[in-house]
């Protein structure tokens, strides 16, 4: 990493500031796993900050930022091919790409999600907090609820669409459905 | 297409079950061959699949940060306000803000953080070998709890007015006599009377050490909750003030509609008691966390020095017992996170050699500088500048934490048998002890004790605030295979307050009884940790002792 220059710094601080949670959900979107999504946000984030110099300052953070994720998903798709199942390449190019609409727009999905979250039944919210917040494994969260693994994938997968449903008809009411 | 209808996928050759099935299996890593085949065909052909599913896969990716609301714990700012970008550090500031300067460079920093990679586990080391001391020095992102105001708060200004304000990581406040306003990650508006020092420690509650603090939430829905040593003033959909009026009196006053008095029923966030289950096996764990353990390799199954259970760890790199669960991206969040204070508690059966640059760990979260650690150590002075107070090199029993407006720093407790405190002999006897790290952001108190007595202490500002939690997993005798336990740990339990010296000494002699530090009762899994005192409503001014939650008047 190079040296700081204090200006520079301060500079990419702030544009990194403002914007990271946007290019972190969007690897998320498209890196199932959390670790990995870590991983892959990581090395973008060194990306960005190590070329930070080639940057354009008259162009917009969040478009170069977005771009460099895209990049960094589909290298890690490519590696990760050895091992796991995943989609070929000009699917996951036609993903990343229609993807990055929606990391404009993610402060108002955000909120949307928020407020759904909240009405989620205390069972489900428990689950969603279980699995996301707590990063406990399928089996864990079975193991302490006396169900199955099944069960517990099957709740995730109600859950989610409960929360899809929601956060649809939310963002529709306020007329910020985008197609 | 009704909302809630599972076959509300348009694409002409989605089925929507299918789909939904296979986008269950691949966003938790279980798609196998046949269903990738299927998600490949469908989302290749049709454009409206594939938004469907991008939109199904962000919510998936913002879950992340909104789950942490569902437990009601502080969480990453809305990422609305996150875009908003960093304060304007120009600004006027009228007010005395050490401590949250130091958050915000903290903070500053921890943007850079993420340029690392995060906790991944290590190779083991050679069995029983002597290694180099391992510091993950990296500074992890950190939860935002407030906006801090920068315009002085105008009498009638409404709930969450817009105004300019600086994003904060969990700090402590201290008002000039012109008073500071905020509005927590979670919406409500709280004013510091001039002269308070609050320490906002997460989204949805904050500490009082002194002065007055007036909340009100933005909605019926949201809470906030005012905390004064043992009490909780826990608002329902209100507007309340806080304020101390005596050294250890607390006075509640409702502005309107109700709140709830709570007083600590001060049990732990997860006790690990190690005792086996039918089938040979730590059963499952106790107290409210109720996170489960994950045995190494080489921590086996002994008989228990309390109950039917401990663990052995053979001082080899497959010893540990790593905590599942209970991290959290950013520091500041997770179930294992602390602020006002936390306690440590094991007993332990010790073999550690005190041989120079040898480690044994009792328990560390290595959540970069917002580690935490209780372990033996003698290193020289290697490490010498984290100690405070600094003490002589040779063997210690280390309590490592961040406070803040200090960093990282260890309670060194020398190993010399001098003053009071053991030495490594009368630790590696072959007999149980009894220990516990304690610090309380109340008074400032960081303390080891020996067998249910004070060895070692250090005294911090009153509400110096921990920096804790993060994404590293907690473990019980190792680092993630390095610094491996030689020995016998049984009944370990973390608690987000101060044990006082009289719990301490009663556990102590219950431990020497062979019994838990408490009734079984009391450390069934989610069991309230905060008990409902009394209720007032609008109108009314009550007083109560913070530390008894006794009704004063």
């Amino acid at each position: 990493m190079p040296p700081p220059d204090d200006a520079e710094y301060e500079l990419f601080l702030t544009l990194f500031a403002r914007h990271h949670a946007r290019v972190q959900a969007y690897v998320r979107s498209l890196v199932p796993d959390g670790g990995d999504a870590d991983d892959v946000f990581q090395a973008t984030s060194l990306i960005l900050w190590r070329s930070f110099g080639t940057f354009d300052r008259d162009r917009d953070f969040l478009p170069w930022a977005l771009g460099v994720a895209r990049h960094q998903v589909l290298m890690f798709w490519r590696r990760a091919r050895r091992d796991r199942h995943c989609f070929s390449d000009s699917l996951l190019e036609t993903l990343a790409d229609e993807s990055l609409h929606r990391a404009t727009e993610a402060g108002d999905r955000q909120r949307a999600l928020d407020a759904c979250v909240h009405d989620l039944s205390p069972r489900q919210r428990e689950l969603i907090r279980m699995f996301y917040a707590e990063n406990l494994p399928a089996d864990a969260i079975a193991a302490a609820w006396d169900r199955s693994v099944h069960a517990v994938y099957k709740s995730l997968k109600v859950t989610r669409k409960a929360l899809f449903d929601c956060v649809k008809r939310r963002l529709a009411a306020d007329g910020l459905e985008t197609e | 297409m009704m909302p809630g209808d599972a076959r509300d996928f348009p694409g002409p050759s989605a089925d929507g079950e299918r789909m939904l099935a296979a986008m269950g299996h691949y966003f938790t890593g279980t798609l196998d061959p046949a269903d990738a085949a299927f998600l490949e065909t469908v989302l290749a052909d049709d454009a409206d699949a594939r938004r469907e599913f991008i939109d199904h896969a962000w919510i998936h990716a913002l879950l992340p940060a909104t789950a942490l609301t569902a437990a009601g714990n502080a969480r990453p700012l809305p990422a609305a306000r996150m875009m908003r970008g960093l304060p304007d550090h120009g600004a006027a500031r009228r007010m005395r803000l050490a401590t949250v300067a130091a958050g915000l460079v903290l903070a500053a920093g921890c943007l850079l953080a993420v340029l690392a990679r995060s906790p991944t586990p290590r190779p083991p080391t050679a069995a029983g070998s002597v290694e180099e001391p391992h510091y993950d020095d990296r500074q992890f992102p950190v939860a935002t709890v407030a906006v801090l105001h920068d315009e002085e708060p105008p009498a009638d200004a409404a709930v969450s007015s817009p105004s300019r304000g600086r994003d904060i990581p969990p700090s402590t406040i201290d008002s000039a006599q012109t008073g500071i306003r905020l509005t927590s990650a979670d919406g409500a508006d709280v004013r510091l009377a001039g002269d308070s020092r609050f320490g906002f420690a997460s989204a949805a509650s904050g500490l009082l050490y002194r002065g007055s603090v007036h909340a009100r939430v933005a909605t019926p829905k949201r809470s906030f909750a005012v905390v004064a040593s043992n009490l909780r003033v826990v608002d329902l959909g209100t507007e309340f003030r806080v304020s101390q009026v005596g050294e250890h009196d607390i006075a509640v006053s409702v502005l309107d509609g109700d709140v709830e008095v709570q007083s600590r029923a001060r049990l732990p966030i997860c006790y690990w008691a190690f005792d086996e289950d039918s089938r040979g096996r730590p059963a499952t764990p106790a107290g409210s966390g109720g996170l489960p353990i994950e045995l190494g390799p080489a921590a086996t199954a002994c008989a228990g020095i309390v109950g039917r259970g401990a663990v052995a760890f053979d001082n080899t790199a497959g010893a540990y017992a790593r905590v599942r669960g209970g991290t959290a991206a950013q520091v500041g969040l997770g179930t294992l996170s602390a602020a006002e204070g936390i306690s440590i508690e094991a007993l332990f059966i010790s073999r550690w050699s005190g041989d120079f640059m040898d480690y044994d760990e009792i328990y560390r979260k290595e959540d970069g500088t917002c580690r935490v650690l209780l372990s033996f150590q003698n290193d020289g002075t290697r490490n010498a500048p984290l100690s405070e107070p600094e003490v002589a090199a040779g063997p210690c029993l280390s309590f490592g934490l961040h406070v803040s407006g200090r960093g990282y720093r260890e309670l060194d407790m020398p190993l010399d048998g001098r003053e009071g405190r053991p030495d490594v002999a009368a630790l590696t006897d072959g007999r149980p002890h009894h220990v516990v790290a304690t610090f309380d952001s109340f008074t400032g108190l960081k303390a080891i004790f020996i067998d249910g007595v004070l060895r070692s202490a250090h005294t911090y500002p009153v509400g110096s605030l921990i920096m804790s939690g993060g994404p590293a997993p907690a473990t019980i005798g190792s680092l993630d295979g390095r610094e491996n336990f030689h020995g016998v740990i049984d009944e370990v339990a973390l608690y987000d307050f101060a044990l006082t010296a009289e719990e301490i000494a009663h556990h102590s002699a219950r431990a020497r009884r062979g019994e838990r530090y408490f009734v079984d009762a009391a450390l069934t899994p989610n069991a309230a940790r905060w008990q409902v005192i009394t209720r007032i409503t609008a109108g009314s001014t009550m007083v109560f002792d913070s530390r008894s939650g006794f009704v004063v008047e």
